[in-house]
């Protein structure tokens, strides 16, 4: 499958973000970044090229939403990003460590210890209840939550009075909530969200968006979400455009409508 | 469309179909390498006893009218004045005595060629019209000159020249061994071991000098061995009969036929067992694969397709399971034959061979027994998918509403009482077919365990999960979770390893209520301090020269030296084992007490025990109407009543009586009694030293004897274990399952866990949590249904002897133990399936 996007567009668009490791880096602290990141899936006939070659970095204390038409690798940028998925080429750093450098040992420690996560659907254990569900990162990891933090988590998502439920007694958007909760209690360096709100009615998924760019406003948590929403996006601090496994662009201070605008271009 | 939906289905479940497959391909390779053994092992006999028919037309032996002695070998020998009768019959071409009788070779170790295996003979040289044909030197031909087979002088080594000393009724003597011979056209043996004397020792020590053990004749051309064995049989004595060679090749296999009978009908049962374990699995796996399936199926049902064909396509990949399954198992039971033959040729028991004999039954029966079961355990889950509604296609949550567990319970309790009230009839033998009763009734309460076990699965779990949880936290939690949140799944798994623990509970709860209850008995009653027997091990008694009591019994130190033995006499037709012995001499080594009667039994009498009288309301006075070994019938009167005695059994015939009608009058067992301030050690070296000529005999004080009744109980309970290990087997086969199947379904589950951060390790413990937790609550269950029936079975046979109850709880212990270790076994592969699992494609499953 190719997009429409002649080859001018392209470049033209792409001249809005940066695009070497050295401009990222001279743009701020960064809590993860991409350099030169690449993707194939599959050999011969059934080559797909996911990511063709993305260098991004992440802003440490800001909500980034990564947005793109289906199929331009939005999801497999999260992944590699998150330690979930290798690289064919290139390296992905978070912090300091270069991920592409680790085993799968250390590389679950750094998601368990560093990471938290939000996945569209299915994001609970169905045998453990609200409360073990927000602290099995650090049930896991064998430490103990910090009771203060997880007050304060617990009461920013209002889940107080479900703490005792079963997933499967919980609303959809109380389970993406619990799900913020936990990407959130264990003070992870960065949250990675894809599609946080895909399922969810417009008042439930706000509720999980406001929760989002709360923490990042007021605990000055990374967050990365992945949308395909102009909504959802304008909850974020900078928006980043992907086609094709490309970077095309990047929007800061977004609203819908701008968001819109830019992914009518995109979708041309 | 429906037969290519099941062929694809099939195709795409390779793995966990082919875990089911394998359950039924353990269950029914028992069956059908049970049936193929037995089958090889009877033609292989017939072949063996038929041999002898071709050279031999009528055989002339003492009459019996059933196998009296407990030796099963004393038969009236017959004089040689018979044998110059059967010669003059017109028609008789050739006729010979043959003389057979017990003669062991002692081995270079001192000990007996061949122990407690199959009987040592010795025969008259040249024995009979059959062929035993010279491998080396020449025929024994002086009183101390012997020939041995081929087998056993490869075995020990003997050879022509050699000095060997042989057994026989008298003490052991030395003989040279002059020539090498071999047993029929093949030279097997089956394990018997054969010393040949010139006929006129051969008669002295295997008969009686003068006699023979039996004569065959060979019928002139033109003559049938039928007509020859009426008019021989009308001028032998009325106490001899003559029979066909056929016949009495027919007659001597019965026995053999008999014993394979039952061993094949025990081997059977632990088939029937294992198949019954592995429907548990076929059921469960079926089950999962139709909860899973359920949005296809959803789907199947929205576009039109109807509940039949839904069933069908179910049915369908079971037919295929169950075939697959059955052939397999044909082709692993022709190798368990094999394996059998094996085993039976290590203890000693080298059964004659002939090609593996798969009879056109033995395979209709397998694959009929194969497929039935899978599908009778598909049919429900089957039944199940057809009920998916359409709309379960649309909806998000793939897992079935919980459906009440109300009419289980109704079910399970009904089935549970039921299965107690067969078992209860079975176990009083008030029914028909005692076996087939407490069969059909235990196959019942396992079934209602079965149903009514999802009722506890929960609670039981988490209570057995909550010091695992807090020893080992978060894992722990998940994996006592995981086993909780399908209670039916949890329960059917571990059904499968409950029946097999249940089984192996009982038979240990028996086995230890036998062993306390021998205990009992022994400490009570057994007031010879000694006993000499022939041979210890299994098999029946073997007997001796009545002449050892008198050489014990001259042993300084010794008060009295009882010689006694068993036999078999029919009362009001039933045939019963009677003690046999002088009653007065008896009652002190027995410790008998009488409660009415005298102590003694002259001709016709019999003494009984309290119990046995009361239940054949006789008192001292009553007469019963009796047969004889020898065929004579007689009123048989009681003469007395003694209290029940485990040593003496129910009967006690007088010496007089057995003399009368039991040929040989030899003993089994000889009671020594010493005196009270003799020193027990000293005593026994002595007793010894007067028993060196005689390696066939045994001495035991009262601590050996129970140490070897203890010992044939731990044997008889090893066996029957090992046996029932192979459903342990089936059921871990069912654990591996359940667990991988649940793996596949909790795709998306372990993925989430891997991305916040569960490390491989920790996942793999937590699916070993599981399978510990399905392994242990099976077992739990397994013990306390066995407790159950132990206990019933205990009660049913106090009458018997078995009259303590023992619970083996350290023994229990250790089994519970061995199935937390099963459950760690059985999560290996299904853990590290999981563990190895792309974390981003688990994510992805939708
Ligand atoms: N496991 C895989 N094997 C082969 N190709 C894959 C695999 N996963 C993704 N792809 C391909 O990589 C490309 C990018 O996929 P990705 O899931 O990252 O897209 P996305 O932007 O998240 O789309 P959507 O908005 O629909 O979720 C697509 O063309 C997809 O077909
Ligand atoms: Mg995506």
């Amino acid at each position: 499958m190719t997009f429409p996007l002649t080859t001018s567009v392209n470049r033209d668009l792409a001249g809005a973000a940066p695009t070497t490791d050295d401009e990222i880096r001279s743009a701020g602290p960064l809590a993860a970044r991409a350099v030169g990141v690449t993707k194939v899936y599959g050999t011969g006939d059934a080559r797909v090229s996911a990511l063709g070659g993305v260098t991004l970095g992440i802003p440490g204390g800001r909500f980034t939403a990564i947005m793109g038409p289906s199929g331009s690798g939005k999801s497999t940028l999260m992944h590699c990003l998150a330690g979930l998925d290798t690289v064919t080429d290139g390296k992905v750093f978070v912090g300091d460590v270069e991920l592409t450098r680790l085993d799968d040992r250390r590389l679950t420690r750094l998601r368990r210890d560093r990471i938290g996560f939000v996945f569209q659907s299915f994001n609970l254990i169905p045998t453990l209840t609200a409360l073990e569900n927000i602290t099995l990162p650090m049930d896991i990891a064998g430490v103990r939550p910090d009771p203060a933090w997880l007050d304060t988590v617990i009461d920013t998502v209002g889940l107080r009075p479900r703490l005792r439920h079963r997933p499967s007694e919980l609303s959809g958007g109380q389970q993406q909530r619990v799900a913020c909760a936990r990407a959130l209690a264990s003070k992870p360096e960065i949250i990675f969200a894809d599609e946080p709100t895909g399922n969810l009615d417009s008042r439930s998924g706000a509720e999980v968006l406001s929760f989002l760019r709360n923490s990042v406003r007021e605990m000055g948590q990374t967050v990365v979400m992945v949308t395909h929403d102009p909504v959802a996006a304008s909850y974020a601090d900078l928006v980043v455009f992907l086609a094709d496994g490309r970077i095309v662009d990047q929007l800061a201070d977004p609203t819908a409508e701008g968001v819109l605008e830019r992914m009518k271009g995109l979708d041309r | 469309m429906i037969t290519r939906l099941t062929l694809k289905n099939l195709a795409a479940h390779k793995l966990r179909l082919g875990l089911t497959a394998l359950a039924v391909v353990l269950g029914t390779a028992f069956v059908a390498g049970t049936l193929i053994f037995s089958g090889t092992t009877d033609k292989a006999f017939d072949d063996l006893f038929s041999e002898g028919t071709h050279t031999v037309d009528v055989t002339v032996q003492g009459r019996q009218a059933f196998a009296g002695s407990a030796d099963g070998v004393a038969v009236k020998p017959v004089p040689a004045s018979v044998l110059d009768e059967v010669r003059g019959v017109d028609g008789v071409a050739e006729a010979r005595g043959q003389i057979t009788g017990f003669a062991a070779i002692v081995g270079r170790d001192g000990k007996i060629v061949g122990g407690n295996g199959p009987p040592q003979l010795g025969i008259g040289w040249p024995s009979s019209l059959s062929d035993y044909g010279l491998v080396t030197g020449r025929g024994p031909a002086g009183p101390h000159e012997i020939a041995i087979d081929s087998v056993t002088a490869e075995k020990t080594g003997y050879t022509t020249g050699d000095q060997v000393k042989v057994v026989a009724k008298g003490p052991a003597e030395p003989y040279e061994v002059v020539g090498v011979f071999k047993v029929g056209a093949s030279g097997r043996t089956g394990g018997v071991t054969y010393a040949a004397f010139d006929p006129a020792t051969a008669q002295r020590l295997l008969v009686e000098p003068g006699s023979f053990s039996g004569i065959v004749a060979k019928a002139a051309n033109g003559v049938s061995p039928a007509e020859l064995a009426t008019r021989v049989g009308a001028v032998v004595p009325a106490e001899y009969e003559a029979i066909t060679a056929q016949q009495a090749a027919d007659d001597a296999a019965g026995g053999v036929r008999e014993l394979l009978g039952f061993l094949s009908t025990f081997l059977l049962t632990f088939g029937v067992i294992s198949i019954f374990v592995g429907s548990f699995i076929i059921f469960n796996t079926f089950s999962m694969l139709v909860a899973q399936r359920t949005r296809d199926l959803a789907l199947l049902r929205a576009v039109g397709a109807s509940r039949r064909q839904v069933t069908l396509s179910v049915m369908g990949e079971a037919l295929g399971v169950g075939l697959l399954g059955s052939i397999a198992g044909l082709l692993a039971g022709a190798g368990l034959a094999v394996g059998l033959r094996g085993l039976f040729s290590a203890f000693g028991a080298d059964l004659p061979t002939t090609g593996l004999v798969i009879a056109p039954s033995t395979v209709v029966w397998t694959l009929a027994v194969g497929v039935t079961v899978t599908l009778v355990a598909a049919y429900f889950p089957a039944r199940r998918a057809a009920k998916t509604p359409p709309v379960a296609a649309l909806r998000d949550d793939v897992a079935t509403p919980a459906r009440s567990l109300r009419a289980r319970a109704v079910a399970g309790g009904l089935s549970a009482v039921v299965g107690a009230a067969l078992l209860a009839t079975g176990l009083a033998g008030d029914g028909g077919n005692p076996l087939a009763l407490v069969g059909g009734g235990a196959l019942l309460v396992f079934l209602a365990v079965a149903m009514l076990s999802p009722l506890f699965a929960r609670p039981v779990t988490r209570v057995l999960g909550a010091p695992l949880v807090r020893l080992f936290g978060t894992t722990a939690r998940l994996g006592s979770g995981n086993a909780q949140r399908n209670p039916r799944r949890t329960s059917a798994t571990a059904a499968a390893l409950m029946i097999g623990m249940a089984l192996i509970a009982t038979v240990s709860v028996l086995a230890a209520s036998m062993t306390a209850s021998i205990d009992k008995a022994l400490d009570g009653s057994l007031g010879a301090d000694f006993q000499v027997s022939a041979g210890g091990g299994f098999g029946p008694p073997g007997s001796f020269d009545p002449s050892v009591a008198a050489a014990l019994a001259a042993v300084p130190g010794v008060r009295s030296a009882t010689p006694m033995t068993y036999a078999q006499v029919k009362l009001d037709n039933e045939p019963v084992f009677a003690a046999v012995g002088d009653p007065a001499a008896l009652a002190g080594p027995f410790g008998l007490e009488m409660e009415s009667g005298t102590l003694a039994a002259g001709a016709d009498e019999i003494l009984v025990d309290a119990k046995t009288a009361k239940a054949g309301g006789w008192t001292a006075g009553s007469t019963v109407r009796g047969q004889y070994a020898d065929g004579a019938f007689a009123t048989i009167r009681i003469a007395g009543v003694f209290a029940d005695n485990p040593m003496a059994g129910s009967y006690l015939m007088g010496e007089a009586t057995h003399a009368a009608h039991y040929p040989g009058s030899r003993v089994s067992t000889v009671l020594v009694v010493k005196e009270p301030t003799a020193d027990a050690a000293a005593v026994r070296k002595d007793l010894d030293a007067s028993l060196a000529a005689y390696p066939n005999l045994t001495l035991q004080d009262q601590s050996d004897i129970k140490e070897q009744a203890r010992a044939s109980v731990g044997q008889l309970l090893t066996m029957i274990t090992a046996l029932l290990v192979l459903s342990i087997v089936i059921a871990i086969l069912g654990i591996i399952n359940t667990l991988a199947l649940s793996v596949i379904e909790r795709t998306r589950e372990i993925g989430l866990l891997r991305a916040v951060g569960m490390g491989r390790r920790q996942l793999r413990r937590m699916i070993r949590y599981e399978s510990v937790l399905i392994s242990v609550f099976g077992a739990l269950l397994g013990i306390a249904v066995g407790i159950g029936f132990g206990w019933a079975v205990q009660r049913a046979l106090a009458s018997q002897g078995i009259d303590v109850l023992s619970v083996p709880a350290a023994q229990l212990g250790a089994y519970l133990a061995a199935a937390a270790l099963v459950g760690v076994l059985a999560a290996v592969w299904p853990a590290r399936r999981a563990a190895r699992m792309d974390v981003l494609r688990a994510i992805a499953t939708q």
